[in-house]
């Protein structure tokens, strides 16, 4: 079992950071190229939500935790804003509440599509713990 | 009034497209287009390894506003894991995706 666990402070650079340490820390053990990319994309919209969504202002931080367990990876991702409003809605392809930041709203059907399981903890006033399970592909597998 | 470039404009786009890699391009294109309002403008994917919901955003914006001058804007170069995320967002159905030759011929 390994795992990490890192607290950033909510810029654009700390998404660009999660996409390298995600990247290094799988290098090891040679996951698939498509699996890495997955991950990778999956760990960046769940960042980006916590930062374009779950943080007000720069001083504000959210937290990565990584944990590979053979082959079967958990990703979570915690802000400490105030939760999403309604969570079904956040959910629908497409909708964004950033349309004039040309946010596409598709963070969340990405997310879905590139993990095996998906919850949200939602705790609103406290902020959002996002859960994501994906199970990984070796090479030579 | 804005002179409508008839030459294509290409924007070569970086290995990464994130968030971050977005917010560095952005100004420039969006300006870049608003002085020139292009006919055609082509997004150069070729260096493109990595993808996400950002660059969609920022991609579907650009095809709007050239739309507001009837230009076209085309992708060109995309790669199987780019294409898998543009996939999900429906841009396929939008905008058109170029081969080597016709970028040649653009």
């Amino acid at each position: 079992m390994h795992e990490v666990e890192i607290k950033m402070n909510s810029v654009l650079q700390s998404e660009a950071l999660c996409r390298v340490l995600v990247s290094a820390f799988l290098l090891p053990y040679g996951i698939s190229e498509e699996d890495l990319l997955e991950v990778k994309t999956i760990v960046s919209e769940g960042v980006c939500n916590a930062i374009f969504h779950g943080c007000d202002s720069v001083e504000d931080h959210f937290i990565l935790s990584l944990r590979l367990e053979g082959n079967e990876l958990s990703i979570t991702i915690q802000d400490f804003g105030k939760g999403i409003e309604d969570l079904e809605l956040a959910r629908t392809p497409l909708y964004t509440t950033k349309a004039e930041e040309e946010r596409s709203g598709l963070g969340f059907t990405i997310m879905e599509t590139f993990s095996d399981e998906l919850w949200v903890e939602n705790r609103k006033g406290h902020g959002v713990i996002l859960h994501l399970r994906k199970v990984l592909t070796f090479h030579g597998e | 009034m804005n002179q409508r470039t008839e030459e294509p404009m290409v924007f070569v786009f970086p290995k990464e497209c994130g968030a971050v890699e977005i917010a560095e391009i952005r100004a420039h294109i969006v300006t870049q287009l608003d002085l020139h309002h292009p006919v055609k403008v082509i997004f150069d994917l070729r260096q493109c390894q990595f993808i996400d919901s950002s660059a969609i955003g920022f991609i579907l914006g650009r095809y709007k506003q050239l739309d507001t001058w009837n230009g076209t804007l085309l992708l060109y170069g995309v790669n199987a894991g780019v294409s898998k995320v543009l996939r999900l967002s429906g841009l396929f159905h939008i905008m058109k995706i170029i081969e080597r030759e016709e970028h040649e011929d653009a």
